[in-house]
């Protein structure tokens, strides 16, 4: 296993710049996922990292080397595909060899090493079979078994689990943690799922048109976005974002107004903010409740309509009015609202975050001691 | 719960149909399905019996080579023909011992292995190139092995010979092989088979450590089966029966086929079309065989039909 060093990396396909000027450290035998929606260029940095597309600038390292102009046989690094990339005219024995005689090694050994590798993903019951003829989950299993036999320095994975169903992708995601914890491996995995980001990373890189948004550890990305983007793409559903203007700025306070209400924030820095900013109010759909608060943290927001409901069975997603503005609200399944029911609103005012509205960077975070305030009470 | 349709009574849904029969004559239902079967019937009908006709029109050349080959010599050219024949082996045994037929066979066996083999190599890698390597005028060198296939054989008879003079294989077997040995047709075939594979699979194995022709031999070209198949039985058809070349560059035994050889009954003193006939149709055997066999083959490779075979 080894550390991976990304530095500087850029990589354009015609005029459209795919990847650009991307660093990246994945310590060694950690878990790093790149997150991103489609064409963010995600899977271009991971194709970077393989050997399979070239640099244009920057450089690659991995346990120490450069190995930005090597061939991908020369990295040692073992990937596995979104379409699992099986060959269909050899057993499951065979693809898992196949690699392995490429490399020179012994017969025994490598006979050694398919059955050790197929124990360990429970598929040696399969090794004589073609993957035609093996589920989607077996052939994924089949694949994985392919890299981990090449016992390489780091594991590429490429959406693995994109093909599998709801459930076998949940039981395929533990079972991959599992395996990580195992193995120790260095692993690059690249998904626009942020679920799979969430749960599987120790590391999480948000790409956003061939850039890094933001990198940190999961809490981080959901906790603390470092913009609107990362804010509205992680988190299922995703961050509720207001429109509000800056009232008054002062060291280690905001007041922001919104609607008819106003915010006043406390924090450790809103030196981003300024009087009259316009600012984008972020709050998570589990940081709003439904009805009048009774407890010390909520405030009242103001009277919602309920649009739309979605029962999921231990919790119920729903699609609220407030002025005009749609808002999404986490609640439990008891005694909800109808549909066109009008009913108050509360929000936690310690967690909201303010975004600029010109950049969308965050310019900060609230913290405990944080209020609402009724209409024009700040003004 | 079943649920049953007023127009079709269960006691009359199982019986047979019969012309005139009152039951289904009574029920509108019944006598359109009986319409409908009976419409079927005819049409299947005609339609074996158009397929014997064809079916007829081809087999009767070959039928009409058996009566000539042991007819008598004088009924060959009677009017109106002598359809059944009086089975005189005499003309076939002749025909079997004036000529050395097993180096015939020899000749025509080698010559047909190796093209094939040649022609699959060939467009195996020349497909391979053009459809998965990086190169400069790739397309522009594909548009031009494409033109080459509107260039009719004919036109190249002269230089052909010409080169292989020069190459001093005139009357040899390699003579036969090397104006053929690779094929336009072959080339393609393979460079779209190798186009629809997914690229993952040429990475997978770049990532691997394997090479590009280890690739080429265990997966790309094993996959590409229906392609090795079609050219394997194209090449093999027209080279087994192939006629005007061998005969302009080849004398004597030595490296004459089978087909050429046949000519030998066309002689100075006339054709002995018994002769003849009984050695075509030695010929034909191994094409017959093969045809048997893999005949599914060969009308999808003649329809370009290179799916899963």
């Amino acid at each position: 296993m080894a550390r991976l060093q990304i530095e500087g990396a850029v990589k354009s396909f015609g005029s459209t710049r795919a990847v650009d000027r991307v660093d990246l450290d994945v310590a060694d035998g950690e878990f790093a996922v790149l997150l991103g929606p489609s064409g963010c260029g995600k899977t271009t940095l991971l194709r970077l990292v393989a050997g399979l597309e070239q640099l244009e600038q920057g450089r690659i390292l991995l346990g120490g080397r450069d190995v930005s102009q090597a061939a991908p046989a020369d990295r040692d690094v073992a990937m596995v595909f979104q379409r699992y990339a099986l060959y269909p005219n050899m057993t499951v024995f065979e693809n898992i060899a196949f690699g392995l005689r490429a490399r020179k090694i012994g017969k025994s050994e490598v006979a050694q090493r398919v059955e050790r590798v197929a124990a360990a993903l429970e598929i040696s019951q399969l090794l004589g079979r073609r993957p035609g003829t093996l589920s989607g989950g077996q052939r994924q299993r089949v694949a994985l078994a392919r890299a981990i036999s090449r016992e390489p320095k780091l594991f590429l994975m490429d959406e693995p689990l994109s093909s599998l169903d709801t459930k076998l992708r949940s039981t395929m995601r533990a079972e991959l943690k599992r395996l990580h914890h195992r193995l120790g491996a260095t692993v690059l995995y690249v998904t626009h799922d942020q679920v799979e980001a969430m749960t599987m990373g120790s590391k999480v890189a948000v790409l956003r048109d061939g850039r890094t948004v933001q990198v940190g550890s999961p809490s981080d990305i959901y906790h603390r976005p470092a913009d609107d983007f990362v804010a509205s793409f992680v988190g299922s559903p995703p961050m509720n974002l207001l429109d509000g203007t800056v009232v008054r700025a002062e060291p280690g306070m905001v007041v922001v107004g919104v609607g008819s209400a106003s915010l006043t924030l406390c924090g450790t820095d809103w030196s981003g903010t300024a009087s009259g900013m316009g600012v984008r109010i972020g709050v998570r759909p589990e940081d709003l409740r439904l009805g009048p608060p009774h407890d010390s943290r909520h405030r009242l927001l103001g009277d919602c309509t309920v649009e739309v409901s979605e029962p999921m069975g231990h919790e119920t997603v729903l699609h609220v009015n407030l002025g005009g503005d749609s808002l999404v609200v986490r609640t439990s399944s008891d005694g909800l609202p109808e549909y066109g029911e009008k009913v108050p609103l509360a929000i936690d005012p310690a967690r909201v975050h303010l975004f600029d509205v010109s950049t969308g960077v965050a310019v900060g975070a609230a913290t405990e001691g944080s209020v609402l305030s009724p209409v024009g009470a700040a003004r | 719960m079943t649920i049953t349709r007023r127009s079709e009574p269960t006691e009359g849904r199982h019986r047979p149909y019969t012309i005139g029969d009152a039951a289904s004559d009574r029920l509108p239902g019944s006598s359109f399905a009986a319409g409908t079967r009976l419409r079927a019937h005819v049409g299947t009908g005609v339609r074996y019996i158009l397929l014997t006709v064809v079916a007829a029109m081809f087999l009767f050349p070959i039928y009409w080579a058996v009566v000539v080959s042991v007819d008598h010599r004088s009924q060959v050219f009677t009017l109106p023909p002598h359809l059944v024949p009086s089975f005189d082996l005499n003309p076939i045994r002749r025909a079997l011992v004036v000529l050395p037929w097993a180096k015939y066979f020899l000749n025509t066996t080698i010559i047909t292995l190796a093209t094939i083999v040649s022609v699959l190599v060939t467009g195996a890698l020349a497909g391979y190139s053009l459809a998965l390597r990086e190169f400069r005028g790739r397309e522009v060198l594909f548009a031009v092995l494409l033109a080459a296939l509107m260039v009719p054989p004919e036109a190249t008879l002269i230089p052909d010979y010409v080169i292989t003079a020069r190459l001093g294989l005139l009357n040899t077997l390699a003579g036969q092989v090397a104006p053929v040995a690779a094929n336009v047709y072959a080339i393609f075939l393979f460079r779209q088979f190798f186009k629809t594979l997914p690229p993952s699979l040429w990475e997978a194995s770049q990532l691997d450590g394997v090479s590009w022709y280890r690739y080429l031999s265990r997966v790309a070209v094993p996959m590409a089966r229906p392609a090795v198949v079609t050219v394997t039985l194209l090449t093999f058809a027209s080279q087994w029966s192939a006629f005007e070349w061998p005969l302009i560059i080849t004398q004597g035994s030595r490296a004459r086929p089978v087909e050429v050889a046949l000519s030998f009954f066309q002689g100075f003193d006339g054709t002995h079309w018994r002769e003849i006939s009984g050695a075509a149709l030695i010929t034909m055997l191994p094409i017959l065989i093969v045809f048997s066999f893999a005949h599914k083959y060969i009308v999808k490779s003649v329809a370009g039909d290179t799916g899963d075979t």
